[in-house]
Order: C-alpha cells, then structure tokens, then sequence
C-alpha cells in the first residue's frame, strides 16, 4: 500500500523541486561525541551469543563505521559478571561461551578508553511450542497452512519465518497471510505476505492461537521449514521502529514533513540493542 | 437581571432601530458607530448592518458615523418606536486619501484580541504571484503565524492549524486551501469584511481552540450593475454584481481560474508527440442573492464551491504492446447557506441559517497494457471528506444602550469519511484483486450548542461582556457534553485610553490528522472518540490600547496565557493514508501551553495606513509517548515574529505596497548522530552502505531553522477610462531574494579527485522554495 504512495504526485512535485531549490549550507548543530553501539540477538538454544561493538558518529561526519576490536566486554548476571567476552577477528563480533539459561535477565557492560561505558540487559524468552499443525492439499501456486500456539499470559512477542529446506535454493519463502496480528504490513493490502512477520500478542495474549497463511509452492522445493521465534521485548521493538523508521526515510512524508521516527535503543550510554530470541520449529515436507 | 432592573426609570423610552448601509451599493456596513448625542452613549450596526437603540421620549440626536464615510446627524422627535434607515456616502475628504476600516476604535471595543482586516488594504498588500490572498494577509497579524513557505496555513498564539473555525458566510470551509497551500480559497473580490478573534471568544462562537476567521461575501450591488476582474500571472478573475429589482434584490457572482495547464497543454502534447498530457488547474466560484421582503424581512442565499485537479495522462507504444496511465488528484469545497433576517420588534432582531459544507479529496490511478494476445488492467482509487448539514439561529435584543443580548442555538450534522480505497487488478481475464476498503468506519455526530451572551455597560468607563456556551457532540452513541464560560472587560481610562481583559474555555470535539504544515488535501478530519477524547483550552488575555492622532493610530499591547488539554499528534512515523484505523495512528492526551505578547500598531486612516505587528511567543507541547514524554517545543513555536505592512498612496493614479517579514526560524526534528543497524538474524554489516545505518533524533523539534525574512513590494498604476477604471499592479515577492529555509535534508556527496577516485562527503541542504518573483497583473473595474 504505502509503496503505491510512493508514486503520489506530490511528492513528485517536491522531489523535482529538491535539487532545484536546494543549496548546501553550515549546518551549526551541536557537536557529536561517539558513543559505543552495542548490538546483540543472542540465541541461547542454538549458541548464538555475538555481541558487535561499534560507535556512532556524526551526521556530517565523513569518517567510516569500524568494528571495536579493543574493547572490553563483560556478561553479568544480577550485577556479577559471569563471562568476560573475547573477540573473534575474523567475524569482528565478541562472543560469549557461558552458557546463557531461558528466562533469566543477563546484562552486558563493555568498556573502552575514548568511551563512557555503555551497559545494557535483556531477558531470554522461553521458546513457544508449536502444535496442532494442519496442512492443506498442494494447489498450483500455493499450499494452506495451519498451526497453532499456547500463548503465555505476559505479553509476547514473536517472529514467523518460512524458509526454504533444499540443497539447491537457499532463502526466505513468500507467504500470505488475513491474520490481524499481521496487520499494517501488507505490501499492497491489509493482507500479511511476506517472508517474514514480526508480531506481538495484543490480539490474543494469554489464548490459544491459531495462524492461517498460504505459502508460495515450488515443484523443486522439497520442503519448507516454519520457525517461529520468541523474541525479547528490545527485539521487537528495536526492528518494529526500525521498519518504521526506514518507511518513512523513503516515503514522501520525510519530504513533506512528517515527524522521523526515533529507533528503540535499551543500551545505556550508547546505541543499539540487546535482544534475545529463542525458536521452535518445524518442516513442511511437500510431497 | 439586577442590572436591567436598575437601568429601568420611569421615563418613557422609544426604540429607534434600522439599517445602515453604503449609499452607492445598498450593502450593509458592519460596526457603524450609532450614538446618542445628549449621554454620548451608542450601540454599532451588526453584521448585517442593523441597529437598535432605546432613549427616552423627545427630541433626540443620532450620529451615525462610519470612517471613510460622511457622517450623518438625524434629529428625530420621538414619541413612539421609530424606524430610521441610513444611507451613508463616502467621504470627499476620504476620497483622495486610502481609508481602511471603521467601526468601534480599539478603545471603545469591549471584546479583546480582535482584529478586522479591510478587504481594501488586503487587496493593497503584495502577494505571491500577485495573486491577493486573504489568509496571508491574516498571517501578517501579531500573534498568527504563518506555516512554510508560501503555505496559507496559519497558527494563531501556539495552535494548531485545525485549531481555526473558518466560516465563510457563517459556514465552516475545512480546507482553505489551494495548490497544496500555496493560495487560499477565498478570492478578495468577492469579500466584503475579515476578522479575526483571537482570544476572549464570544459565546456565540465554539467548536475550535484557537481562533475564529468570519469572512463575509459581499451582498450584491442594490443600485446599479458593476463589474471588476483580473487577469494576472497564475490566474483570471471576474466579478460581476448588481441589482436584480433595484433596492430590492440584488446578486454577485465571482469566479477565479487558474490557466497554466491550459498554456502548457499544447506543449506537452506537442513535446511528446501526443502521447502524453497532464496539468493543474484550481477554480472558485462564489455566489450570492440578497432580496429585501420588507424593513423586517431579509434573505440571503450564497454558495460557494471551488476544486483543485492535478492529472498525468500517459501512454506508451512499445513492442507488441501499448501502455495507459491516468492518474488523478482531485480535492475541494463546497458551501452553501440561505439566511433570513427577521426583525421580531424593533429591539429583537433574529438571524435563521441553514448551512451545508462538503469537503472531498480523491485520488486514483488506472493502468491498463494492450498486449498482442491478451491485455492487463490495474487502477486504484482512494476517497476521504467531511460533510455537515447545520441549522442556526441567532438573536441580537437590545433593550436598551446598556444591554446587548445575544443568543441562539446552533446544530450540524456531520458526516467523517476518513478513508477508503478501491483496488483492482486484471490480466486478461483473470482478476487478481478486485476489492474496496474502508480503512476506518464512517462516522456520524450530531454537534449542537445553546448560547447565551450580553455585552453590559456597567457605567461610562466600564463594559463586559458575559457568556456561557453549553454544547453536546453526540457520536457512537456516547454524549460529549460542556459548558464554556466566557468573559470580557473593557475599562476606559479616557477617551484614548483603555484597559482589557479576558477569559475563554473552548472545547473542540473534531480533530485535523495532518502530518505538514500546509494544509495538504489529504488531511483528515474526524470526530472525538472514546479513545480520542475532545480537546480544551483555557485561555486568559489582558490588553492595553490607546488611540492617539485623533484615531488615526491604534496601538495595543496585549498578553496572553492559554493552556491545552487532550490534543491529538500523529504517531511517529503514521502515515495518514494506510491501512490502520485512524485511532490507531495518532498520540492522545497531549497538552500545550503558550503564552507570548503581542504588539499592534495601525494606522487606518491618511495616505500612509498600515501596521506593525510584533510577536514574542512561546509554545510548548507534551504527549506521553513523544520526546520520553518530555515537554518539546511546538513546530512553529516561533520566538520572535514582526510585520510591517504599509500602503501609501501617491496620487489618484499611483499607490504602493510593503510588507517585510521576519521570524525565528521554524523548530525541526534533525539527526543528531547515525550508527550501524543489526540485522533480524542478528548480523551486521558495516560495508553495505547508508541504508543500513539507523537515524538518531535526541528530540522532537531539536534544531531551529534559520530566520525567515522577507520583502514583498508592489505599485499600482490606476487610470480612468470611459467605462470605468483601470489598474496595472506590478510587484516582487521576496523582492531581495532570500533563500529562506523550507526543509534541510542531509546528502551524501560525491567529488572526483585528481587520481580518479572519488570522495564521499555527507553535507546538510537546505531547501528553499521562492526565489525573487515578480508578478504583473491587469484589473479592471466598471
């Protein structure tokens, strides 16, 4: 939908005018001073625990992002640091070997000389199993599906992803969805499609859940495997105003004015975030 | 009541009452200063030019004076009612000279924060294009502000845009605007009188917070048959007015029309071979009937209706294949009231209105591919307004010199559509979408509201004007109910001299979804709701004014404080046409408060008239989920604002305009710093370039633009033909070519160095949209 804005003849207008009018002037906006950006999805069930560290710079600034090899940086659980991170140089991320536990809070704290000390936390969720998983007959394009979930009583939030199960295609499989929990993300309508969703349980927290979607069918896929992520709060909301963010850098509001959105940020001191994610899983054989 | 009782003597008092109008056309003058003589006490004609005074029995000395006018002494012998109509002629003395308006001074008036504009010193002030606009000249006011460049929104002492009832003939017009704001709907030749309140709102006006714009039509020459047009840069304009039944009925029609796309047509079709065309036109036409039935009876039938379209038709012949594209933007207003004056007594006029108002934006775009064997078909429409039927009455009693009552009630029905859509999409026969949708419920309100108001004279020095304003706003079954106290007071110090103050509670129960300045067709008026309760405000002023060179010059200084509760923002990042219900996307339960001084200096009467109007004001807003629910400035939290505004005229043949303004810069919201985003699988990449980085905003609204000044000059050139009058009007809009800030925007920039590379450089621009423009344009008038 918001795509076919895009084409809005006003903003044609105002876009044309842009150039023509513009001239490049000293912009007198306070100094930055670089602060740390941490960023982390950990994944306890899968060991995934990477922790990027970087700075921020200044808008007018020419100078590139670098990944921070020299900082340091510490897991603690209640205030007691439990892991001291090393750095992996060859993926530019410090990684943790503790092994992190579901619902349970970690903080992380990372420190560098030419920085204040940026420190962060966040909660494991514990994965929410899938069952009750319906399949319907393979049409020409496209096969149904259903599953559904316990959803606990707290609020949740979650990530639904199709992917392709095959040694010769690899990615994201398209799916369509009249879900309302998916509501607002449509490309063209109020339908859900997409590769993947990410949700939140106002609709129907503390019920069970029943998701309907309609995938794209391959002859060549074999198989398709259905994740759905529990995702920490600082997830969802970090990506959720980050997609709101980048619509509306791209749409004809940021040339008409309408306010930018600000970015979730739960690393104090610095940017960035510390989010969590934990999955369940299954695989759609098509046969 | 103890005041009318104590007012009450034993003498034996007659009612003189009547209308007062201009000799030549037959209108009826608003705010004529009737007064008595002997106690020097008086009453002003309202806006239909209908006054009503009480005296004692006898011989009794009326003056009726009117600025620009000859003044006028009628001894009447009274011994019973009377009716006294008055024809006033226009001043020689004033002839040679520009006079503006002239009712009650600054002094006299007991309401506060008012400010009437003549149409005559609109029309003198340089505009964009040359084209006179009326909500531009209402932007040069001290405490309005205007909105970007160029823009026609304006924002009176820190409210929003959708805080301002605009009533052309006493019905609400919702979208003043044309060409995306750029010009206002109301063309100056049609318009009989502007004014402007600010604050100390009467009871008898409701419905929004910050302001009341009254523009009044003229009525239509009752002695002879007139004309005057233009033709000028960006549009041609006629006006045509005269008596149907001399004295008895009469009619104007006015209408305007923009022509580029009419220019650029063949252009266009010639540049691309015939295969594609496009443009923008806006219109206005107004009309209006006035018949006088008797003394006592009078109606008045007006409309006004006026459209914007914007279209691009294209097509394209390629191999084995033929492509269509129309696509349409297409916004306006319709208004309409019929309005019957009736005199019930002498002392009890009523005025019975009934109005509709419709404002409607569309947008669609239809594609369509012929094939060789086979053909595709994709269009989509979008709809969004607001109509209202409403009923009104009025009553103006006046008993005697000391009491002005009015009251009356008032009903609208409204009708919100805040947006549908319609899709579909079709290859050869087989039809992917073929669906509409309503993104948000159509809603309808029943609004109403009972008034009472009397404007007391408690002794020579001291009036008020006392006011309650009970309203109910019914919508999804549920009662919005209130009740607005309003209070005004005049002390005259002496005949130059007077102090004010006043007190309004306002609530406003429909609410404007826009995310700009300047007045976009897409935005969308809704109702209150559960979720999005009606806002409030609270609002006290306090003036000194003072008239000096025998009323040539008013000044005032006057402060003010108001308060805002449950004001309505969109949400970060919403955008007004999407799929999510509308009470989805805005921030409720805002609060602003502004306050701020203003500065007023006219001078309204000698070859030099004009003002300077000066502003120092502040505006703040608060919404729990912006800024960390932190108290931010407003967007157009504008320090500091002046305005001089001068015409002067040399000779009968030469006079000249200018205005130069200047203000603080507008507030935006800039990026304070920029980082590195993570991906959802949690990687990162650094290398990938700018659209990976993520945006950091400290604060709302944390940057002020730079100053924004500007001169606009303009001289006119009149001559006298047989057959009537002619005028060259030659000016400059942003005569000395300030680049004034309209957005900034950051952009990355690249320069090729000497070993062939190239050199990435991030820089900030600033858009600025009016260079120097000047502007002819040719009037006529018979």
């Amino acid at each position: 939908m918001n795509k076919l804005f895009y084409l809005f003849p006003i903003a044609i207008l105002f876009a044309s005018c842009e150039d023509f009018f513009s001239t490049t002037i000293d912009l007198e906006l306070p100094e930055h001073k670089p602060l740390l950006v941490v960023n982390a999805v950990v994944d306890p069930v899968v060991n995934q625990k990477d922790i990027y560290v970087t700075h921020s710079i200044d808008p007018l600034s020419s100078e590139d992002f670098e990944y921070i090899a020299d900082a340091t940086v510490k897991l603690k659980e209640g205030g007691v640091v439990i892991d001291s991170l090393s750095y992996f140089e060859a993926l530019d991320f410090y990684v943790s070997h503790y092994p992190m536990e579901l619902a349970k809070v970690y903080q992380l704290e990372v420190s560098h000389p030419n920085y204040p000390t940026a420190t962060a936390e966040v909660l494991i969720p514990t994965p929410v199993a899938i069952a009750e998983v319906v399949l319907g007959d393979i049409e020409e394009y496209s096969r149904a599906l259903q599953f559904s979930i316990q959803d606990p009583l707290e609020d949740n939030y979650y990530l639904l992803q199709l992917s392709v199960v095959s040694d010769e295609y690899s990615g994201g499989i398209w799916f369509e969805s009249v879900d309302p929990s998916f509501d607002g993300k449509g490309l063209m309508t109020d339908e859900f499609d997409g590769r993947k969703v990410l949700f939140n349980d106002q609709l129907f927290n503390g019920t069970n859940k029943t998701f309907s979607l309609t995938y794209d069918y391959w002859e060549e896929i074999d198989s398709v495997k259905v994740r759905l992520y529990t995702v920490s709060e600082s997830y969802y909301k970090y990506h959720e105003s980050r997609r709101l963010q980048n619509r509306g850098e791209n749409g004809p509001s940021s040339i008409l004015g309408a306010e930018p959105v600000v970015v979730y940020n739960n690393v104090q001191n610095g940017f960035g975030v510390f989010a969590a994610r934990t999955k369940d899983e299954f695989v759609v054989v098509n046969d | 009541m103890l005041l009318l009782a104590m007012t009450t003597r034993a003498q034996k008092k007659h009612t003189i009452s009547g209308y007062v109008q201009d000799a030549t056309s037959g209108e009826g003058l608003v705010g004529v200063n009737v007064i008595w003589k002997e106690k020097m006490q008086g009453t002003t004609t309202n806006t239909y030019g209908f006054y009503s005074i009480t005296v004692p029995e006898g011989a009794v000395d009326l003056v009726f004076s009117y600025i620009g006018y000859e003044k006028q002494q009628r001894t009447v012998s009274l011994q019973q009612d009377k009716q006294l109509n008055i024809e006033l002629g226009v001043s020689s003395a004033e002839l040679s000279e520009v006079t503006v308006v002239g009712e009650e001074t600054v002094v006299d008036r007991t309401q506060s924060s008012v400010v009437d504009v003549s149409v005559k010193q609109i029309k003198s002030i340089p505009a964009l294009f040359g084209e006179v606009d009326v909500l531009k000249a209402i932007q040069l006011l001290p405490g309005v502000q205007s909105g970007g460049e160029g823009s026609s929104g304006f924002y009176v002492r820190g409210g929003g845009p959708d805080q301002n009832l605009i009533l052309l003939d006493g019905v609400p017009v919702y979208n003043a605007s044309h060409l995306f704001g750029f010009f206002s709907v109301f063309n100056a030749d049609a318009i009989k009188n502007v004014r402007l309140t600010k604050g100390g709102f009467p009871a008898r006006f409701g419905g929004r917070l910050s302001s009341v714009l009254e523009i009044d039509m003229k009525e239509g020459n009752m002695k002879k048959i007139e004309g005057e047009g233009s033709v000028g840069i960006v549009a041609s304009k006629l006006t045509l007015q005269g008596p149907i039944v001399k004295d008895k009925t009469s009619f104007i029609v006015s209408g305007r029309r923009t022509y580029i796309d009419l220019l650029a047509q063949p252009l266009i079709k010639s540049l691309s071979d015939g295969n594609s065309s496009g443009g923008y036109y806006f219109y206005d036409f107004n009309a209006k009937l006035n018949h006088k039935f008797s003394d006592k009876d009078r109606l008045y039938l007006s409309a006004y209706t006026g459209k914007d379209r914007f279209y691009i038709w294209e097509k394209y012949d390629g191999d084995g294949y033929t492509d269509e594209m129309d696509m349409g933007l297409n916004w306006g207003n319709l208004t309409s009231s019929l309005r019957w004056n009736h005199l019930f007594s002498n002392k009890l006029f009523s005025n019975t209105t009934l109005t509709y108002s419709k404002y409607q934006f569309n947008t669609g775009m239809e594609n369509s591919t012929q094939f060789t064997d086979g053909s595709s078909e994709m269009r989509f429409a979008y709809f969004s307004g607001i109509e209202d039927y409403g009923g009104k009455i009025d009553f103006d009693y006046l008993p005697n010199p000391n009491h002005y009552i009015r009251f009356g009630a008032n009903y609208t029905y409204h009708t919100f559509s805040p947006g549908s859509m319609e899709l579909f999409e079709q290859e050869n026969t087989v039809t992917f979408i073929d669906t509409s949708f309503n993104f948000s419920e159509i809603l309808y309100a029943n609004d109403g509201f009972l008034y009472v108001e009397d404007d007391i004279k408690v002794n020579d020095r001291l009036k008020m004007n006392l006011g309650l304003h009970a309203g109910g706003f019914y919508v999804k079954e549920k009662w919005y109910p209130s009740l607005q106290p309003r209070f005004s007071a005049r002390y005259l110090v002496n005949k130059d001299w007077s102090v004010k103050t006043s007190y309004a509670s306002m609530q406003q129960n429909i609410h404007l979804l826009s995310n700009t300045s300047s007045g976009m067709p897409t935005d969308i008026w809704v109702p209150s709701t559960d979720s999005v309760p009606s806002q409030h405000s609270q609002q006290v002023a306090a003036s000194v004014n003072h008239t000096l060179g025998g009323g040539a010059f008013e000044v005032s200084l006057e402060g003010y404080y108001k308060t805002m509760d449950n004001l309505i923002t969109l949400s970060e990042g919403a955008q007004i046409i999407g799929f999510e219900d509308w009470q989805d996307k805005v921030e409720t339960a805002g609060e602003g408060r502004s306050y701020g001084m203003e500065f007023f200096l006219q001078k309204k009467r000698g070859k030099t008239t004009g003002w300077i109007g000066y502003t120092l004001a502040w505006s703040w807003r608060r919404f729990d989920d912006v800024n960390q629910g932190e108290w931010y400035p407003y967007k157009y939290d504008r320090r500091h604002d002046l305005s001089i505004v001068l015409s002067h005229k040399f000779s009968d043949r030469i006079d000249a305009g200018l205005t130069w303004v200047y203000g603080t810069g507008s507030n935006i919201t800039m990026m304070d710093a920029r980082y590195p985003e993570i991906g959802m699988s949690g990687n990162m990449d650094l290398f990938s370039g700018r659209e990976n980085e993520i945006q950091y905003y400290s604060s709302r609204n944390n940057y002020r633009m730079a100053p924004y000044h500007r001169l606009d000059v303009g001289v006119n050139f009149h001559k006298k033909k047989k057959w009537g009058e002619r005028t060259w009007s030659i000016g400059a809009y942003n005569a000395y070519n300030r680049s004034n800030p309209y957005y900034i925007y950051f952009a990355t920039e690249y320069t090729q160095q000497s070993d062939g590379s190239y050199l990435e450089e991030s820089v900030a621009k600033q858009a600025s949209l009016f260079p120097v423009i000047p502007s002819v344009s040719y009037h006529f008038k018979f």
